[in-house]
C-alpha cells in the first residue's frame, strides 16, 4: 500500500498565498504593498492550481466553449468572478462594497451550482441573492447613485483604516489571567488541529490510493477503481454511517469550524474586557 | 463531471472556505461577521455539491448538517456579543442619517 503525504512545496504554495491574502486584508499595512500581496495571491492561486496538476490549456474559453460545453465555460466564469469577488471582500472595501462584493460572490455561486446541475442550491443562492440585492437599493437610495467609477472605488480599498477604527478592532490582554486563558486556549487549539490532522493523514493513508508522480490527488483510474471496489462492498452500510463514519473531510471541516469559533470566541472575550 | 472539474471544482470549495475563515477572524463587527459567516456557508455548500456531483449522489443532507452546526456555534460562542466596535459603527450610521 502506498503512503499518501502532503508535498512540503504544496504546504509551502499554501503558506504564502494566505500569507499574502493576510496582508491584502490588513488595514495598517501601505496601499502599495497591499495591493503587491493582492496581486501576489492571485499569482500564488495560479501556481496552487498548476500543482494540483491542472492545465490551463484544459480550461474551456469562450470561444472553444460553444463546441465542447456552455456549462463548463459558465461554471470555469463564475468560479473566477466569484474568486475575484471573494479577494475584494478580503480587501476590507466599505460596507456599501463589501456588500456589492458579497452579493456579486453569491450570484456567482448560484449560477456555478446550476452549471453544475443542482439547481436546489442555485435557486436558493439565487433567491439570497436578491435579498441582498434589496438591502443594497435600500442601501444606495439614501445618497444618489455612483457612476461606474464610483462602484469601483466603493469595491477596492482606497485608503487604510482610520486609527480610531484600528484602535477598536485591536485586542487588548491587560492582566496575566486573561494571557494564560489566550496560551491555554491557543495550547489547545494547537494540539486540537495537530491531532485531527494526524488522524485524517491516518485515514487517508489506509485507503488504498496512490499518488501520481506529479500531483498531489490520485489518477482518476485509481480513484474509480477504489470507488468501484467500494461500493461493490458496502452494500449492508447505513446512511449514518456513509455520512460520518471515517470521513476526513467531515472531520477536518468540523475542527476548522470548531477552531474558528474558539478564536472567535476567545478575541471577543478578550475585546469585551469580560473577566474569563 | 469529469475527474479534471472534479479536482477544480474541489480546489474552488477549499479556496472558498479558505476565504471564509479568513473574513470570519478578522471581522470587526457584526455585519463583517454576517459577510464572514455567507462566504463560510457558501464554501461548505459548494465542497459538498462537487463532491456528491462526480460520485452521482446528493450531499445535501451533509451540507445541511454541516451548517447547522455552525450556525449553533455562531449562535452559542459568537452571535450573542456585541463588540465595542458594532457600537460605534451604529453610532456612525445614526450621523450619517
Amino acid at each position: 500500500m502506498n503512503e499518501s503525504r502532503l508535498p512540503w512545496w504544496l504546504v509551502l504554495l499554501l503558506g504564502v498565498w494566505i500569507a499574502a491574502l493576510s496582508v491584502w486584508g490588513s488595514p495598517r499595512a501601505a496601499r502599495e504593498v497591499r495591493w503587491g500581496a493582492g496581486l501576489l495571491s492571485l499569482v500564488y492561486l495560479a501556481l496552487i492550481f498548476l500543482a494540483l496538476g491542472g492545465d490551463p490549456r484544459a480550461l474551456p474559453t469562450l470561444s472553444a466553449a460553444v463546441p465542447r460545453g456552455v456549462m463548463a465555460a459558465v461554471s470555469a466564469i463564475c468560479a473566477g468572478i466569484a474568486l475575484l469577488a471573494g479577494v475584494c471582500l478580503l480587501g476590507q472595501p466599505t460596507w456599501r462594497g463589501r456588500l456589492m462584493g458579497f452579493l456579486i460572490f453569491t450570484v456567482a455561486n448560484g449560477l456555478n451550482c446550476f452549471a453544475i446541475g443542482v439547481a436546489s442550491v442555485g435557486g436558493t443562492l439565487l433567491v439570497a441573492s436578491l435579498v441582498l440585492a434589496m438591502v443594497l437599493v435600500r442601501e444606495l437610495g439614501r445618497d444618489d447613485w455612483p457612476s461606474v467609477s464610483g462602484w469601483l472605488r466603493e469595491l477596492i480599498p482606497v485608503s487604510s483604516r482610520t486609527a480610531t477604527e484600528a484602535t477598536n478592532t485591536e485586542i487588548h490582554l491587560p492582566s496575566t489571567t486573561r494571557a494564560g486563558l489566550a496560551g491555554a486556549t491557543g495550547i489547545v487549539l494547537a494540539l486540537l488541529l495537530v491531532g485531527t490532522l494526524r488522524n485524517v493523514m491516518r485515514l487517508e493513508t489506509s485507503r488504498a490510493v496512490a499518488s501520481h508522480r506529479f500531483s498531489a490527488l490520485p489518477s482518476a483510474e485509481r480513484v474509480r477503481a477504489t470507488w468501484k471496489s467500494e461500493v461493490t462492498g458496502q452494500s449492508t452500510v447505513g446512511p449514518f454511517e456513509l455520512l460520518f463514519d471515517q470521513r476526513a473531510d467531515v472531520i477536518v471541516l468540523l475542527t476548522v469550524m470548531a477552531f474558528l469559533a474558539l478564536a472567535r470566541h476567545n478575541a471577543t472575550r478578550s475585546h469585551d474586557g469580560t473577566t474569563p | 463531471m469529469t475527474f479534471a472539474d472534479w479536482n477544480h471544482g474541489l480546489l474552488f470549495a477549499a479556496v472558498l472556505i479558505i476565504m471564509g475563515a479568513m473574513l470570519f477572524v478578522s471581522a470587526a463587527t457584526t455585519r463583517d461577521r454576517l459577510i464572514a459567516l455567507g462566504v463560510l456557508s457558501q464554501g461548505i455548500v459548494v465542497t459538498f455539491v462537487v463532491s456528491g456531483s462526480f460520485h452521482g449522489r446528493s450531499e445535501l443532507l451533509l451540507a445541511a448538517l454541516a451548517l447547522v452546526v455552525l450556525a449553533c456555534l455562531w449562535s452559542l460562542l459568537v452571535g450573542g456579543t456585541v463588540l465595542a466596535s458594532d457600537v460605534i459603527d451604529e453610532a456612525r450610521t445614526g450621523d450619517q442619517q
